[in-house]
């Protein structure tokens, strides 16, 4: 049996009627350092309070190291939160706020002073020990909240949305030093974020949540190639979204869409049947813009709304030439293409079938 | 070196100079609205407050007659007799008893308040309000009822056979206290209740989190975090029960009378006004004092906004 750092069995959490949290079931081992993704509200923090003993789930057990935690109580758990608005004790200054953590692990007073030191040494801000809370950046009190986080040396680091108050150049900074601060002291980290570039960009695991469930667990690559649904298809990354009824499955399934455009699609649900309504998930980089004597599983016609320059490549914000269904298609800015393509003119777009992800909806 | 006229501008703020009077006449308009409460208190509040100062520099006649000069003898005579020092000190005694009882008990009120939600929050509320809807002179006399020979407290003493002839509880120090307690008590809690509402609970999260058990968290964050609550609910009890009027009248003997009760009578029963004033002065100087150093001795209040 593989040891896992953390293992949460069927996880489940009301605040009266609301549901919160439905059935999670996660493991991650030592060392990992896990993103948890999904949108405002979706139960990210309620998980991190279950996980670190600051709630009870209703339903469930948490299982830390082996052992089953699900009745300690937070101060008990070897389990550290950076909280989404990081908490600093604003009565105390930057030392004895790091120092806090030791104080009530009883930990001795020399080592308590060295530890300090050293951690402040890690965020780069050693001398400021004197200094209280609001008398720093945001990224500086950010940074103190990991430090006060890591001096009860946790075997889980939780973070909830660390980055999310800082500006985006300070935010790129804080990533990338986390992700070292990771691999020097290899514990495990668990980080929420509502940010799918920073959960894309860090991560080499990936939760995605949605109202209070998992919806799949992978690597950012995996997650973006085959996502299990609609939901986390149109979540992670852009994709347009073309819906139509199933009307033929074999030999070649197929969408039509209610303009009467049939697109060779390949099926990633197998729920669907002869005459479901369903989706077609396209992304932007795998339509082509094509001439009409190319070779391609489907082709269709647009109608150029808008151009979006983006440096290397342009965006096509178009329409359906059939109907209104909005597609957009990105072109690289030096091709013969992009030049031609001004709004208002109408292009060929070609789609080869195993790019087309096609879902039920329901 | 800064020039004395210099630095008496530099402690005004901003924009505040004779130059400005047209955005002072724009300041001026908005107060227009309050006008009819500032003539209410300059007419019954001011005025009468500039005479009783007048008052307390006269020199008072044998029979109660006010002679209008300028003298420093009535405070000269109030700072340096014995026994209105003696009820000064009796005074600051009674009130440290009052705020020392009131601090804890009041906190766990709020504390329980706080910590509450929903109904049981509500109905603690209400009994905390509840006192403040009843004339003091009537919750006074109820303590009176109470605390009396014959009152309920002795009957069931009595009963248990602790005593037969009944404790004497009321005109006592304690009796005193305990009704100044139950007096400044609401204000206290209110006062204290706001502060910890403004404690952000993320707080306590952090310190569980970072391995506090309960009493360490409240030792540690709650109670530094809600110490200003502390100080200025303290502070008014403290500054009430020094002046208190009606409590030590009703539940104490002379013995226990504060300096405001002696002003009274010199005003009332005496008829000597110039001394009775000057008691009176002389009481608003000594809280003023101890609001001063209360003031340079206060925590910092720490923002605790997110
Ligand atoms: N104490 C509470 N009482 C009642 N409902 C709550 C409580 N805490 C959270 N909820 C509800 O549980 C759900 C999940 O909340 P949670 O704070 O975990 O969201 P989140 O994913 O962290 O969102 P965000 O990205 O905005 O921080 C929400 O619908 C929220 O309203
Ligand atoms: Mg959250």
């Amino acid at each position: 049996m593989p040891n896992f750092s953390l293992e949460l069995q069927n996880i489940g959490k009301r605040y009266g009627e609301v549901v919160a949290l439905a059935d999670i079931n996660l493991q991650v081992k030592e060392g990992d350092f896990f993103f948890l993704l999904g949108p405002s509200g979706c139960g990210k923090t309620t998980l991190l309070k279950i996980i670190s003993g600051l709630e009870a789930p209703t339903r469930g057990r948490v299982i830390i190291n082996g052992k089953n935690e699900t009745e300690l109580h937070a101060n008990k758990r070897n389990t550290a939160t950076v909280f989404q608005e990081w908490a600093l004790f604003p009565h105390m200054n930057v030392y004895d706020n790091i120092a806090f953590g030791m104080k009530m692990h009883k930990f001795p007073a020399q080592k308590i002073k060295t530890k300090v030191a050293e951690l402040l040494e890690l965020i780069h801000m050693g001398g400021y020990h004197k200094r209280m809370a609001y008398e720093l950046s945001g990224g500086q009190q950010q940074r103190v909240a990991i430090a006060r986080s890591l001096a009860i040396e946790p075997d889980i680091l939780l973070l909830d949305e660390p980055l999310s108050n800082l500006d985006l150049s300070l935010r790129q900074n804080m990533r990338i030093e986390l992700i070292r601060l990771h691999e020097q002291i290899g514990k495990t980290f668990i980080y929420v974020t509502h940010d799918q570039t920073e959960a894309m960009t860090m991560g080499d695991n990936l939760v995605v949540m949605q109202k209070g469930k998992i919806e799949q667990v992978g690597s950012p690559k995996e997650i973006y190639k085959n996502p299990v649904n609609d939901y986390v298809a149109t979540f992670i990354g852009e994709t347009n979204e073309i819906p139509g009824t199933i009307s033929e499955l074999s030999p070649e399934p197929i969408l039509e869409t209610p303009s009467g455009i049939k697109l060779k699609v390949d099926i990633r649900d197998n729920s669907l049947k002869k005459g479901s309504k369903a989706v077609a998930i396209v992304r932007p980089e795998h339509t082509k813009v094509i001439k009409s004597d190319d070779a391609i599983d489907n082709r269709f016609d647009v109608i150029v709304d808008n151009v979006a320059y983006f440096g290397p490549s342009l965006r096509l914000f178009c329409h359906s030439a059939n109907d209104n269904t909005p597609f957009f298609v990105d072109v690289f800015t030096e091709t013969e293409m992009a030049i031609t393509a001004v709004a208002g003119s109408r292009i060929k777009v070609g789609l080869e079938k195993q790019y087309a992800l096609c879902y039920g909806i329901n | 070196m800064r020039s004395a006229t210099e630095s008496i501008k530099m402690s005004y703020p901003e924009g505040f100079s004779m130059g400005t009077i047209t955005s002072f006449k724009k300041n001026y308009k908005y107060l227009l609205p309050a006008i009819p409460m500032l003539l209410f208190l300059i007419i019954f509040f001011v005025y009468p407050s500039v005479i009783m100062v007048k008052y307390s520099f006269n020199k008072s006649l044998l029979y109660g007659e006010i002679e209008n000069t300028f003298t420093f003898e009535n405070y000269i005579n109030f700072f340096t007799d014995p026994f209105y020092l003696k009820v000064v000190w009796r005074s600051f005694v009674l009130g440290f008893w009052v705020t020392a009882i009131t601090i804890p008990f009041g906190y766990v009120l709020a504390y329980a308040m706080w910590t509450s939600k929903g109904l049981k929050r509500k109905l603690l509320y209400f009994c905390i309000l509840l006192p403040l809807f009843t004339n003091l002179v009537i919750r006074l006399y109820g303590w009176r009822i109470l605390l009396s020979p014959m009152g309920p407290i002795n009957g069931i003493l009595k009963n248990l056979g602790f005593t037969d002839s009944g404790f004497s509880m009321i005109y006592t120090k304690p009796a005193v206290v305990i009704g100044l307690v139950s007096e400044c008590a609401p204000y206290y809690v209110l006062i204290l209740f706001s502060v910890l509402t403004l404690v952000n609970p993320r707080y306590i999260d952090a310190a569980y989190d970072l391995g506090a058990g309960k009493i360490k968290t409240f030792f540690q964050i709650i109670w530094p975090l809600s110490l200003p609550g502390v100080v200025s609910g303290g502070m008014l009890t403290f500054i009430w029960s020094f002046g208190a009027f009606a409590t030590p009248t009703i539940l104490g003997k002379p013995i226990h009378w504060t300096p405001a009760i002696h002003a009274e009578r010199q005003i009332l029963s005496i008829r000597d006004w110039p001394f009775g004033t000057a008691i009176g002065m002389s009481l608003v100087v000594i809280v003023l004092v101890i609001l001063f150093i209360q003031s340079r001795l206060t925590p910092k209040v720490h923002s605790q906004r997110t």
